[in-house]
């Protein structure tokens, strides 16, 4: 299918070309493949639901499934009645094939509009995506030559060693003056830029271990093919920990402080990282990355005491970082990261990402949660019931509160019940947003959770839906309600082409990816295939980058272009989500049985 | 005789004269009134007045919290005639309350729970909330906040709910 796309997509053989195809499908007694007809490119588990959109009016009310490649009716269905987002022009209409669960290869037929890509259902259709996805952080390894026999023809050498890092003069202390070094090695690149920033690092990472932590037996067998796993530990682990071990190496061990990011001054051009030589530093100290790495180690240490012998001493060391990084963050409660206002206090500006947080409530609730979980102690127990009158919201880099939710939902079973009993407060808390999804999701016009308002078309919009997603799949875990399954679902398809733009947004997936995606690494290696498994940003109405996108409308504001950072760049936070929820997705669906209805 | 004590507890109002039955006994006011002529319940309520928008006219009274309380329930009946709109969106017909600690200092900022404009009949207003880790008492303010026009009060009552009562106000 790649490859069909590739020949419509190039220009060189011209209308001609498009005719002659036209005439072959005719004389085949096939339809138009229609490009209004959306779906998951990848397909469909037999148990979930499953639907696609059509974004044509038509006058037909019917649909069929037929069989590839004997073209036989398999299923028909009704089409909804038309459907309109409330925030553009577009009308939809959804073909609801749910009931439809045999395995297979199929096409979508609707009269007067045409055929849909061939599309498959089964257990494994996301199969090669969850690999992919969880290898794209092997891809975006700093300080790392990526091997052939891993990378495949995206091999590469290293760069950046951040051996030897410049203290940035925001950073200085007595024991650390300005202009002296550090070893911050390793760690992944943050995006589709060099930097790297512990922020960020913090849910990324997260992210991984809580889908660890969530799907223990499934993640033993998930292989993806990346150097130095050790016997018997998950690949998702081993590569969680290549940017632990740097998270670890960013806290400053005289006083348990943090540094929010290593970085040039500038950002590199679209190069290779091995050509990118510009000097590094690390920057201020702040409560914010202090309480990502408390959170970051504090869960790293539970899990790592499952395996001593592969990591020895490590879960220690992760809670010792934890703790002093928690006591430096009692005594620097709100020290905010404020890019400009140091920039007016040094010549050594800093001009790449800021991240900089201003609320630090969420991070507390976070941190406290994880420690909590981790020791089980009462000062922690009391830092998080302190805060449980704050409201929770979707998780994002700047709002990690409710991944403090999900860890203690987790674990209520190893919480003493003067603790447990609290959990019920974060379920119902976390139930009422999934109902919310639930709801929008039977309103919506693309039958998805994502696009349920015009607001979550923004920047890194893709890992909002994923998001959603993760909440939803929570949700379910604890209830057992399908319903929230079935929405997190629905959120994936999303992203793999049941949306406005017909792109499924992961690149290398999909009959319509990216192929230009922000991203240094894919850009400049040579290779015209960027990078595979990386979650590109989305639609974005708000269209920072100041490019001409070619439609108003917000689920459509998205362009294929190596420019645009605001809605083509790649990021490890995005990335981390569609980790989760391919995987898991992956494995709850075989244990599901029954009719998808 | 946990449970016994606890049942008295969550029974109680912990807002003294919370009906302005007794006037405005117990209360501390800034002008405040009570009117025999338009009340929710009983025979009196209380009633605030502004014909100055610069002003913030108000009461208050302090409840101190039984020992080891986790969730609250606050509650009141409000009415308004004629409130009008301030400089500040937060400007209005207020309810709000504030966490003080042992010694009455203020803990955090004051949260809201009600805000209202223009012309309103009797409602009720509540907010659920869990006591965080040293504090001991809850302030209790109603004000017409930066506005001109009325605010009656009625029916304000605090008590002591448990969690599984707190759960069903999220």
């Amino acid at each position: 299918m790649k490859n069909i796309y590739k020949l419509m997509k190039y220009t060189c053989y011209g209308l001609a070309c498009l005719s002659l195809l036209f005439n072959t499908f005719l004389a085949m007694g096939q339809q138009v493949r229609s490009t209004t007809i959306l779906l998951d490119q990848l397909g469909y588990y037999p148990r979930l639901e499953k639907s696609a959109i059509l974004t044509k009016e038509t006058a037909a009310n019917s649909f069929e499934l037929l069989s590839i490649p004997n073209q036989k009716v398999v299923y028909s269905g009704v089409l909804s009645d038309q459907k309109s987002t409330g925030y553009s022009a577009i009308k939809t209409r959804i073909a609801d094939f749910s009931n439809f669960n045999e395995p297979g290869d199929y096409i979508l037929r609707i009269p007067g509009i045409g055929d849909s890509l061939t599309f498959r259902i089964g257990n494994n259709v996301h199969q090669e995506l969850a690999v992919a996805a969880l290898k794209g952080f092997y891809y975006q390894r700093a300080s790392f030559a990526l091997d052939q026999t891993y990378a495949g023809k995206w091999y590469r050498a290293a760069g950046h060693p951040d051996t030897s890092v410049y203290i940035h003069p925001s950073a200085a202390t007595k024991n650390r003056k300005a202009d002296s070094r550090i070893n911050v090695a390793g760690g992944w690149y943050d995006a589709g830029d060099y930097n790297k920033y512990i922020v960020n690092s913090g849910i990324s990472t997260a992210t991984l271990l809580s889908a660890y932590e969530d799907f223990p037996t499934y993640f033993q067998g998930l292989k993806v093919g990346i150097p130095h796993a050790k016997s018997n530990v998950p690949d998702i682990l081993t590569e969680a920990i290549y940017n632990l071990r740097w998270m670890l190496k960013m806290q400053d061990p005289n006083d348990g402080g943090v540094y929010n990011k290593c970085t040039n001054l500038d950002f590199d051009g679209m190069i290779m990282p091995d050509q990118a030589i510009a000097k590094r530093y690390v920057v201020a100290k702040g409560t914010a990355a202090a309480l990502n790495l408390v959170a970051v180690a504090a869960q790293a240490s539970r899990i790592l005491k499952a395996f001593p012998s592969q990591y020895p001493g490590l879960a220690d060391s992760c809670l010792a970082a934890a703790t002093h990084a928690w006591d430096w963050a009692l005594k620097n409660p709100k020290l905010a990261y404020d890019q400009d206002t140091m920039n007016k206090m040094s010549d050594l500006k800093v001009n790449t990402g800021a991240y900089g947080d201003q609320d630090f409530e969420d991070e507390w609730i976070w941190a406290s949660a994880e420690l909590l979980a981790s020791t089980g102690q009462q000062q922690y127990y009391d830092a998080f019931f302190a805060r449980l009158n704050a409201s929770v919201n979707l998780p994002s880099w700047s709002y990690v509160g409710i991944l403090g939710y999900y860890t203690l939902i987790r674990r209520q079973s190893q919480l003493s019940a003067a603790y447990s009993g609290m959990t019920s407060i974060l379920k119902k808390r976390i139930v009422n947003i999934a109902d919310r999804y639930v709801s929008s999701l039977k309103t919506n016009a693309y039958g998805t959770v994502m696009g349920s308002a015009a607001t979550d078309f923004n920047w890194g919009s893709n890992s909002g839906a994923m998001n959603q997603s993760i909440l939803l799949i929570n949700a379910y875990l604890f209830t057992k309600n399908t319903a929230y399954l079935n929405a997190a679902s629905s959120n994936l398809d999303y992203i793999l082409g049941k949306n406005a733009t017909g792109y499924s947004f992961v690149t290398g997936f999909g009959n319509k990816p990216p192929m230009h995606p922000h991203h240094r690494l894919s850009f400049a290696d040579g290779v015209e295939e960027p990078i595979p498994g990386l979650l590109v940003g989305g639609p974005n109405r708000e269209k920072q980058d100041g490019l001409k996108y070619e439609h108003a409308a917000p689920e459509l504001a998205y362009l294929d272009d190596v420019n645009s950072y605001a809605s083509n760049e790649i990021a490890i936070n995005w990335n981390a989500p569609l980790v989760y929820v391919v995987n898991a997705l992956a494995d709850l669906q075989r244990t599901l049985s029954g009719s998808s209805k | 005789m946990l449970t016994n004590n606890y049942i008295a507890l969550a029974q109680k109002n912990l807002v003294s004269n919370g009906s302005f039955e007794d006037e405005l006994s117990g209360w501390v006011d800034y002008s405040a009134k009570v009117t025999p002529y338009i009340f929710n319940a009983g025979k009196m309520s209380c009633a605030l007045f502004s014909s100055d928008a610069s002003k913030w006219t108000g009461i208050h009274q302090i409840v101190s919290l039984p020992k080891n309380t986790q969730y609250i329930l606050m509650t009141a009946k409000l009415k308004t005639d004629a409130v009008s709109t301030g400089k500040e969106s937060w400007n209005g017909a207020l309810f709000l309350f504030e966490t003080l600690n042992k010694s009455e200092e203020k803990i955090g900022e004051g949260i809201n729970i009600a805000s209202i404009t223009g012309d309103q009949d009797w409602k009720l207003y509540e907010r659920a909330y869990i006591i965080p880790p040293g504090v001991s008492k809850i302030k209790l303010l109603f004000a017409l906040g930066y506005v001109t026009g009325t605010l009656f009060i009625d029916d304000v009552n605090l008590k002591v709910i448990s969690q599984a009562e707190f759960e069903k106000h999220l």
